[in-house]
């Protein structure tokens, strides 16, 4: 017993801030994956490799435009949108702070697409 | 059973032609996965299996398989193999749709217990003369007929609810015995289990415990995916042996694709394994802890498992290794400077295990506790094959790292830990040793990594022939059972979990005890209702 007491002496306080009052989690994380829209061809090969059906594009074009849904709350953070994303506007970051008060607002909606493309091309 | 003189011949039959199998070139085949098939008719398998387990060789797992379409009949494969360097066997025979029932093995080989009985609720195949015709995986408000692993029922649909029927627990009876149940709702942050005390007093006479409350259907939404989709849910199994599970499933697709991953894959999958073990021994020491009120041990432990989390997501994203196997090799490669952070983390962190050690093994009251409580013999440990750090604590020298090497185990062995007393206390010292010798194989694989690819494609993945793949994870030996359709899909997935031959023995350690033990027994084995209910 005594042994104990002088051992958490010894070792005094370890109990850290929380993370998010330290900093960053560590590059690698796969948090939330981001979409920079101005990147994205609409070719919807994210939703191709989204293994739980998280992302869904389109369907069809207007004006060389087409809606993009990612629900956070589907995501399984594996990062194979990322991986498949050929323009590399999908990226995973480290950003796991993800609650929301409201389910609505795990929904990510944004049309994507290059609106200088051609129908039927 | 084996009493006409034509089944007699039969079995030498049987026998002679194992010993050749067993014979001089055992060693060389089977290791890669692939099993050797011995095929028998359906009256004989109880009768074959009898013959192997006599051969001293033991049941590592069991499938039953849904052939109807492709053969007109249902099969069951009893996989079995001995000591270092074994082959595989796979005793299998077809049951026919019109008569779906076979002789059980149990009574002659007791390990085939659980097997047999889920095969019957799974599949809806009788195992004629099993002692124990309960239901184990479906619980009572499913309906009689309902078979989920029966390619024609909708795996995506939630299965009809009837009126539920009281399970028939046995009961002790007797002047002075009260029946204590617990759960399966639990006060602590645990999973689901329905426990049943018969005690004298304080008294643990009989327990019987009632499990797979959270049965997901994993293997039955496996069915149909491409090999890496699956793979997104086998790393979901369990949050503790995460990448044991998805090792040994990728290990099972590289056996089918007759392909090895490449050496420096190889050797970081031994690491990060050894990583996952070395963070679960520490935290399962501390939780021991946890089990007789020793704060103390048990933040420290807490504290220790998170450093090394932390290290898993600074190497590879994720707490829980996800996201880090693929079949065919990694899905990542670590760079030099991730590399020696992984050593000097794991240093630094093995120093304190050592010092925590010392302090846990020099507290009386801790130490007293554990002697002599909730012993598992040796022959029990055998009976029902036990694995892993339950069956090494009882004295059985098995480590199938070393009994099948894969990764980079044949590269770099680890030391074969077992202790002889059975009780809480031997299962507490295993850890305590493996965790060392955990820490030791990661910087003897980090010290000089082979360079060079970290994934080979599969290529072609041929249908209809079953695999094994295996991995030794922080509670024992999970086996991946795999067999692929046309186009390469998941035909058939039978993940067999350390816990699933961890959980039986249980109850065995528990009569003679006082119920305030049973948390700390419990502990001790670790056992994991996730990877067991599926």
């Amino acid at each position: 017993m005594l042994r104990i007491i002088i051992t958490a002496l010894r070792t005094g306080r370890t109990t850290e801030p929380a993370r998010s009052l330290e900093g960053p989690a560590p590059a690698a994380t796969r948090g939330r994956p981001a979409l920079d829209a101005d990147r994205c061809d609409g070719e919807a090969a994210c939703q191709a490799a989204c293994p739980t059906t998280a992302i869904t594009v389109g369907p069809g074009w207007a004006d060389g435009r087409r809606p993009f849904v990612l629900d956070y709350g589907a995501c399984i953070f594996c990062g194979r949108c990322a991986a498949a994303c050929a323009p590399g506007a999908l990226t995973m970051t480290a950003d796991y702070a993800l609650a929301t008060l409201r389910r609505e607002d795990l929904i990510l909606r944004v049309a994507v697409g290059n609106p200088q493309r051609q129908e039927g091309e | 059973m084996a009493d006409s003189a034509a089944v007699v011949r039969e079995l030498a039959d049987w026998r002679r032609r194992l010993r050749i199998l067993l014979g001089p070139h055992s060693g060389q085949i089977g290791l890669g996965g692939r099993l050797i098939p011995v095929t028998v008719p359906r009256t004989q398998i109880a009768a074959a299996c009898a013959v192997l387990g006599g051969d001293g060789l033991a049941l590592r797992t069991m499938v039953g398989t849904d052939d109807r379409t492709e053969q007109g009949s249902f099969g069951l494969h009893y996989i079995f193999s001995g000591g270092n360097g074994s082959p595989l066997i796979s005793l299998q025979c077809a049951v026919p749709p019109e008569d779906p029932s076979f002789p059980s093995a149990t009574p002659l080989l007791p390990a085939a217990h659980w097997y047999e009985r889920e095969v019957r609720d799974l599949l809806g195949l009788t195992p004629v003369g099993h002692p124990d015709p309960r239901r184990l995986v479906l619980h009572d408000d499913w309906p009689r007929g309902y078979h989920p692993l029966r390619k024609d029922v909708d795996g995506r649909s939630a299965p009809p609810r009837v009126e539920p029927r009281p399970f028939p627990f046995r009961h002790v009876h007797g002047e002075g015995i009260t029946e204590v149940p617990v759960g399966p709702i639990h006060a602590g942050i645990i999973e689901p289990g329905h426990f049943r005390f018969g005690v004298i007093g304080e008294r643990v006479v009989h327990l019987e415990a009632r499990l797979f409350y959270v049965h997901r259907g994993i293997e039955k939404i496996c069915e149909g995916l491409p090999v890496d989709r699956a793979l997104e849910i086998v790393e979901r199994i369990c949050g503790v042996c995460t990448l044991a599970h998805s090792v040994a499933y990728c290990q099972a697709v590289e056996a089918i694709a007759g392909i090895e991953a490449p050496p420096r894959a190889r050797a970081l999958r031994t690491a990060l394994l050894e990583l996952e073990r070395l963070y679960n021994h520490v935290g399962d020491v501390g939780n021991i802890c946890a089990g007789v009120g020793l704060a103390a041990g048990t933040m420290a432990g807490a504290r220790l498992k998170d450093q090394l989390q932390r290290l898993a997501e600074r190497l590879t994203g994720s707490r829980y290794l996800r996201g880090t196997a693929r079949p065919g090799g990694l899905r990542l490669d670590p760079d030099q400077a991730a590399l020696g952070d992984f050593a000097r983390t794991v240093d630094r962190v093995a120093r304190e295990f050592r010092l925590l050690e010392t302090l846990l093994l020099g507290t009386d009251s801790l130490m007293r506790r554990m002697d002599a409580t909730g012993v598992l013999p040796l022959q029990a440990a055998i009976d029902l094959g036990a694995v892993g750090v339950t069956a090494r604590a009882s004295g059985v020298e098995r480590d199938i790292r070393l009994a099948q090497p894969y990764a980079y185990y044949r590269e770099q062995p680890p030391e074969l830990v077992t202790e002889s007393s059975g009780d809480v206390r031997a299962r507490f010292m295993v850890r305590l040793r493996e965790g060392h010798e955990a820490a030791r194989l990661i910087l003897a694989v980090l010290a000089a990594p082979p360079p060079g690819e970290v994934w080979t494609p599969l290529g072609e993945l041929p249908a209809a022939v079953p695999a094994l793949g295996w991995a030794e994870s922080p509670r024992g030996e999970h086996l991946h059972w795999l067999r692929l359709g046309p186009g390469g899909v998941v035909d058939r997935l039978r993940v067999r979990a350390a816990s699933y031959c961890n959980w039986p023995v249980v109850p065995l350690c528990v009569p003679g005890t006082m119920v305030p033990d049973f948390p700390l027994i419990n502990k001790s084995f670790e056992l994991c209702y996730s990877c067991l209910d599926r």
